[in-house]
């Protein structure tokens, strides 16, 4: 059942490593969506302000 | 007419209930050490009686209702749901305890608002807390986000049979992020704490630099991520995030709280590679087009009243309050009672319709969620093509959920459901909310945050508010986390034991 | 009937007068409530510290807290009286020094007089509501608060001890052992 056997073993360090740093970008690009999403939004409502309402 | 359960379905009820609930007995053990560590004893005691009647609950259960028979579906979801009643109810022991509370009804009210990652609460004089009490209120919101039942899976189920899935997707969770239902557990923890460990160090090193000491500020970074990711809007202090007074720190929340609100499957998959599935996914999609739609009925409302001249404040404080109502947070900076006084009718309705719409299905988030909004959008676009096209022409749609999927009519069916279901109560919400006595803007905007497990007040929710009113909010609250299913499935249970054969 | 009316016109229009001097003592309700009544005037307000001081480069960030545990906090025993209410205040950093005691579970923080221009919503300050404190004062000093707990926290304590020992007991009996 434990999703190691199927690998054989336990992950050497370096796998260790580099699942990591998979993990790590993976929250840098969730963080950078919501930053773009941000903006874009910001924007919109920047003209709203900007036509008065 | 439903079969009659047998004992020895009550027993398999019982059995499991008490398994969940010694899990979430261990869950106290934090709060226990946050204050034995620094020294609240009063505190520790109550939180030691709590964790000892979660124990006597759990493993009593365990011993009367010890059974061979398999879990199957038709228990899963009755299980679910008594344990999230003894959850609650165990759960209210160290509030209660505390004395911060007014009554039992206002510690399990707290209790119901962190495990289904509301936020309202009814603690009092938060600004004088014990650094233990406050861990609870997180924890219980950290790990309602994840789900109880995930938690009492990742830890304490070993091969249970194909029953295991029901119990997993009655906490309205349905995606299956691995085959296996443990696994797929298991991997919600992984998410969760990979985002806790960035996220609460850059809330710390942000809280460092706004001026608080150092316990303090890794205290305020653990919290304040808890509350944010699980999009449950508990804050440490009663000025919610107002007491930062900081755009960075905003901004950082905001990057939480949205990636709190995604669905866990979509994290997996960015996780594991596919980057693009942030711009493909129906759900992100939806979130997309309708976090448009408010922030601009908003907007439009806030430069009308010409409260906020300057570009910055204008845009920070619409676009906070609507990504926080949007993603079912509750975080808040500005005070609750100035969205009346101060915001006026036409932003509160575009908080209300975020809220509503919620965000991403299998996430921590509430609301009737963008995965049913695009559905239900797909579904009449894909009507009004059949009654243009040819008779013998098909027509088919398809959306992007991780797989590109066919949109299938009895998908529709249960979406459809679900989503009057969810509009049904924030009407019954709100009728209530009149019934006691509050303006209808005020009972709308309060009912539909309780309903959607968001957790912004305009100022209704407060201890004093009327009893009928609150035991409404836990329901409701209840009802919105569970997508309707294992509730009802409840109260099913307990009128077929009436009235079965 | 018409005497008693006629001293509650004249307590109004009294009232209304305080209201609109220089620097009118008001409570946070008030300013949350009506902000639009007392944005840009000079107020006087006063509240408990809370937390921690900010500091911002030659500013403090203070939250004082004008509510029902500004006398005395759950913590010291005062029993629930409803949420907490209060304000934040901008201060320059030397004058803030005076405040030494900030309330929390420990502490009943100093009750601070601040008064300064109040906004509705600041656009110095990211559009949020503050009082920019020209003047401050300690009105009273803050104190250590002792918690020792009550003999019903152990009886308590007791009674659930002993349930959770009976309940493992039993499951253990009843347990299959294989």
């Amino acid at each position: 059942m434990d999703s190691r056997s199927r690998t054989g073993g336990r992950p050497t360090p370096t796998e260790q490593i580099q699942t990591l740093a998979v993990f790590a970008t993976g929250i840098l690009a969730e963080a950078m969506y919501v930053i773009g999403l941000g903006a874009l939004c910001s924007v919109a409502i920047m003209a709203v302000l900007l036509a008065g309402g | 007419m439903m079969l009659r359960p047998t004992l020895e379905d009550h027993k398999v009820v019982g059995f499991y209930t008490g398994r969940i609930i010694i899990g979430v007995g261990a869950l106290m053990v934090l709060p226990l050490s946050t204050s034995l560590l620094f020294a609240e004893w009063k505190t520790a005691i109550d939180f030691a009686t709590g964790l000892l009647a979660c124990l006597a609950a759990g493993f009593g259960l365990q011993a009367l209702c010890l059974t061979h028979q398999e879990l199957r579906r038709r228990h899963g979801l009755v299980i679910v749901s008594t344990s999230w009643v003894l959850a609650t109810v165990l759960g209210a022991i160290p509030f209660y305890l505390s004395g911060y509370f007014g009554s039992y009804l206002d510690a399990i009210f707290d209790v119901m608002s962190g495990l289904t990652t509301t936020g309202l609460f009814l603690l009092q004089d938060l600004d004088h807390v014990p650094n233990g009490l406050n861990m609870w209120r997180f924890v219980l919101t950290f790990a309602g986000g994840q789900g109880i039942i995930v938690i009492a899976l990742t830890a304490l189920f070993k091969g249970v049979g194909g029953g295991i899935y029901h119990l997993y997707s009655g906490e309205g969770k349905e995606d299956r992020l691995l085959p296996n239902v443990i696994q797929t557990a298991r991997t919600i923890w992984v998410v969760s704490l990979g985002w806790l460990l960035a996220g609460t160090a850059a809330l710390t090193v942000s809280a460092l630099a706004l001026g608080q000491e150092p316990v303090r500020a890794l205290l305020h970074g653990l919290w304040v991520f808890m509350g944010a990711f699980s999009t449950g809007g508990f804050a440490p202090q009663s000025y919610n995030t107002m007491w930062y007074h900081s755009l960075v720190f905003e901004i950082l929340c905001v990057i939480i709280f949205v990636a709190g609100s995604l669905n866990f499957a979509v994290h997996w998959a960015v996780w594991t590679g596919s980057r693009a599935e942030l711009r493909r996914n129906v759900e992100l999609r939806s979130f997309a087009v309708t976090l448009g739609i408010f922030s601009l009925i908003t907007a439009i409302g806030l430069a009308r009243s010409g409260l906020y001249t300057d570009a910055l404040p204008f845009v920070r404080k619409t676009l906070y309050l609507v990504l926080s109502g949007h993603t079912t947070t509750g975080f808040g900076t500005i005070y609750a009672r100035s969205l009346v006084t101060q915001w006026g009718p036409l932003p509160m309705l575009g908080i209300i319709g975020a809220m509503i719409i919620g965000a991403s299905s299998c996430s921590t988030a509430g609301g009737i969620k963008g995965i049913r909004v695009a559905i239900i959008s797909k579904s009449f676009l894909q009507d009004v093509r059949r009654a243009l096209s040819p008779e013998s022409s098909v027509i088919t749609s398809r959306y992007h959920h991780v797989k590109d999927r066919m949109l299938a009519d009895d998908t529709v069916r249960t979406v459809l459901m679900i989503t009057i279901a969810f509009l049904t109560m924030h009407a019954i919400i709100t009728v209530a909310g009149v019934m006691a006595g509050y303006p209808v803007l005020e009972a709308g905007f309060d009912g539909v945050s309780a309903a959607s497990n968001t957790g912004l007040s305009c100022g209704l929710t407060a201890p004093s508010m009327p009893d009928f009113l609150k035991v409404v909010y836990v329901l409701a609250m209840w009802l919105g986390r569970m997508e309707f299913l294992a509730v009802f499935a409840l109260f099913g249970w307990i009128w077929s034991v009436v009235r079965g054969r | 009937m018409k005497r008693s009316l006629f001293m509650l016109l004249i307590v109004a229009v009294c009232a209304g007068f305080s209201s609109a001097a220089a620097a009118a003592d008001v409570s946070s309700t008030v300013l949350i409530e009506e902000p639009a009544v007392w944005d840009g005037r000079v107020v006087t307000f006063t509240g408990e510290a809370v937390g921690e001081a900010m500091v911002r480069g030659d500013e403090v960030w203070l939250h004082l807290n004008d509510d029902a545990y500004a006398g005395g906090s759950i913590a010291s025993g005062a029993l629930p009286q409803g949420y907490n209410s209060g304000l934040a205040v901008v201060v320059d950093a030397e004058d803030a020094r005076v405040v030494t005691v900030f309330g929390d579970y420990r502490h009943q923080g100093d009750v601070v007089e601040v008064s300064g221009v109040f906004n509705a919503a600041c656009p110095e300050h990211g559009g949020d509501m503050d009082v920019h404190a020209t003047g401050i004062r300690v009105v009273r000093e803050g104190a250590v608060l002792d918690h020792a707990p009550g003999t019903s926290s152990f009886v308590l304590l007791g009674i659930a001890f002993a349930a959770a020992v009976t309940a493992v007991g039993a499951y253990l009996i009843r347990r299959p052992r294989d």
